[in-house]
């Protein structure tokens, strides 16, 4: 099976800001990829570029379609959700609905309508005066109810309380993903998404820094937490790539280290996603 | 097809509200011309039933010398004389002459609806993407399987016919009016006027003036791309900066250089397709005495120089304007 986005020195410019530098990246189908990055790390742009939004140079395939050229044929087989409320403004819930039917050939409206049953969004409001939430659950609803094979959402909770950010995710995860189906998702709120994600790319200053799955992650490093006064004597052994003091104790994060040499030492332990993209993000600055 | 159609409702649903209440403001003003006509009506009536006839004073035919128009009724006969004339004129005569101001009221009535609409569409096209960009549904819009060139297409289409269609609608509405005016107005003016009427063929009317809707939009369609493109790109106040900054360079231009050339050029080029009405205007009522047309034969001067520059400038500032769209600049 051809891979599900393919980039090949992919570069995007603004001047003199390279908002992606030569990006080379394969991801395969059937994925949930946490595209992870701080501000202004090139993370929307990359996504932009994935669907044809903005131009670049180099060259990419995103579900065997050329993002630049054949958007629109690409835009049927992928959904997007963006970090802000793009819905428009003037449009009714119902007539957006009808526009969708009309406009995209696999959109379900009755699945959009059973999912926004489940909500309290009213049908006959105009977008304008909905919430922040309500926006964001009515994009969330038109674009599970459309036949897609690829969802990407930009930032999706971004700017929504503790209980849209959950409902959200539960949301796409029961139902809109399958095997056949793939996600990128973009965050800087790494541990809200980390226990759906299959595959992390970790990216800054328009930089790949690292493209792996959770089990890589998991095998490569490894977090030790040791007593404070044994931290000299163990820094200069195990050399790790970040530490920090918690309640007395020094916690090392190493990278590719066998857990046998690390026996005896102290507590060991699969690293978070957030504790290994500081630690990397902490060799980068 | 279907997704231009689409599109296409998509923009008569934004725009509904513009079109409907531009509907009841020309329909608002013929109401107040069927009061004032109703008034006049009555005037005339009262002064007819008292001295037995109206004398309409320093009533101009044409470019001629202003006349005394004397209007007697006997019974269901009009008898209408014309004073200051050595030699009496027939009826057909008259009747000619007086055709002209009643064609020109209707054609001062439909330009004047086109002017307005004119007016109108001018905030539609320099609001077309401005406010797409302002809500951000621009993302929205081309996250959907559908091509630039056809979200962008739908605009100009809906553009051009917002602008043909609602003219042509409004035209119509003046012309139902115009018809109740003449029976408010009574005998004999009813008799008169639909006699000068019963020679014009409406469907003759309408094809003319749609060709002239025609030529006039090919010709506007600069105006209406500039439009659009300047909608791509600022962070506010599209209409304003769209006509003031044109307007503001020719006077620049025609200060620092001490050359008018500018303005003249963006002006002869703007205001072509009003030379055209002007010319047909003056080779119609040359022709009046035999053919009672209200406007000319507008086809013809669609293939022209002036037509194949006019799609030249459109094209060239569609590409610019489907670049900057592409771009999706932000708003203020």
């Amino acid at each position: 099976m051809s891979a599900l986005i393919e980039l090949k020195n992919v570069s995007k410019s603004y001047g003199d800001l390279k908002a992606l530098d030569a990006i080379n990246l394969s991801i395969p189908p059937g994925k949930i990829v946490g595209l992870v990055g701080p501000n202004g790390a090139g993370k929307t742009t990359l996504l932009r570029a994935l669907t044809g939004e903005l131009d670049y140079q180099g060259e990419a395939k995103v579900l065997d379609c050329e993002p630049r050229t054949q958007r629109a044929e690409l835009m049927g087989k992928t959904g997007v959700i963006h970090d802000i409320a793009v819905l428009p403004s003037w449009m009714k819930v119902k007539e957006l609905l009808t526009f969708l039917e009309g406009i995209h050939p696999g959109f379900h409206r009755e699945k959009a309508e059973s999912f926004l049953k489940t909500t309290t969004i009213p049908m006959d409001k105009k977008i304008k005066t909905l919430s922040k939430g309500m926006k964001t659950q009515l994009h969330l609803a038109v674009t599970l109810a459309a036949d897609t094979k690829l969802l990407i959402l930009d930032e999706p909770t971004h700017g929504l309380d503790i209980l849209f950010r959950k409902q959200l995710y539960t949301s796409v995860l029961e139902d809109y993903f399958d095997e056949e189906k793939s996600i990128l998702i973009s965050t800087h709120q790494i541990e809200e998404v980390e226990h759906i994600l299959s595959d992390v790319i970790f990216i800054n200053k328009g930089k790949i820094l690292l493209y792996a799955s959770i089990e890589e992650l998991a095998e490569r490093f490894t977090q030790l937490t040791i007593p404070a006064d044994q931290a000299d004597e163990l820094r200069e052994q195990l050399k790790p790539m970040s530490e920090y003091g918690i309640l007395g104790r020094r916690v090392f994060l190493l990278e590719n280290t066998e857990n046998k040499a690390l026996v005896g030492l102290g507590d060991t332990q699969t690293p978070s996603v957030a504790d290994i993209f500081v630690a990397l993000m902490g060799g980068e600055s | 097809m279907k997704p231009l159609i689409i599109l296409l409702k998509r923009e008569w649903l934004e725009w509904k509200r513009v079109i409907i209440g531009t509907i009841v403001v020309i329909t608002f003003l013929n109401l107040l011309m069927l009061l004032s006509v109703s008034r006049g009506s009555d005037f005339f009536h009262e002064k007819l039933d008292q001295e037995g006839h109206i004398v309409l004073d320093d009533f101009q035919f044409n470019d001629e010398e202003e006349v005394d128009l004397d209007i007697r009724m006997n019974g269901n006969d009009v008898e209408i004389t014309i004073d200051g004339k050595d030699t009496p004129r027939s009826v057909e005569q008259m009747l000619s002459k007086v055709a002209v101001p009643i064609a020109f009221g209707l054609r001062f009535g439909m330009m004047g609806i086109f002017a307005f609409v004119l007016f109108l569409s001018m905030f539609y096209f320099s609001d077309a993407i401005y406010k797409e960009r302002a809500d951000n549904s621009t993302l929205f819009y081309r996250s959907l399987p559908v091509d630039d060139h056809m979200l962008l297409g739908s605009k100009i289409a809906a553009g051009l016919i917002g602008v043909i269609g609602l003219t042509l609608f409004l035209s119509l509405e003046y012309l139902v009016f115009i018809r109740i005016a003449i029976w408010i107005m009574g005998e004999p003016f009813t008799s008169l006027a639909s006699l000068i009427l019963s020679q014009i063929s409406y469907l003759r009317l309408i094809w003319d003036w749609f060709g002239y809707l025609i030529f006039a939009a090919i010709h506007m369609a600069p105006m209406a791309l500039f439009l659009m493109l300047v909608g791509t790109y600022v962070k506010g106040r599209p209409l304003l900066i769209g006509i003031g900054a044109p307007v503001l360079l020719s006077i620049s231009w025609a200060i620092i250089f001490q050359s008018a050339a500018l303005l003249k050029t963006i002006g002869k080029f703007f205001w072509g397709f009003n030379q055209v009405l002007i010319d047909q205007w003056e080779i119609m009522e040359k022709g009046l005495d035999t053919d009672m047309t209200i406007y000319g034969n507008f086809w013809v001067y669609i293939f022209n120089v002036d037509t194949a520059i006019s799609i030249l400038v459109s094209a060239l500032l569609y590409y610019g304007t489907w670049h900057m769209y592409r771009k999706n600049i932000p708003t203020g």
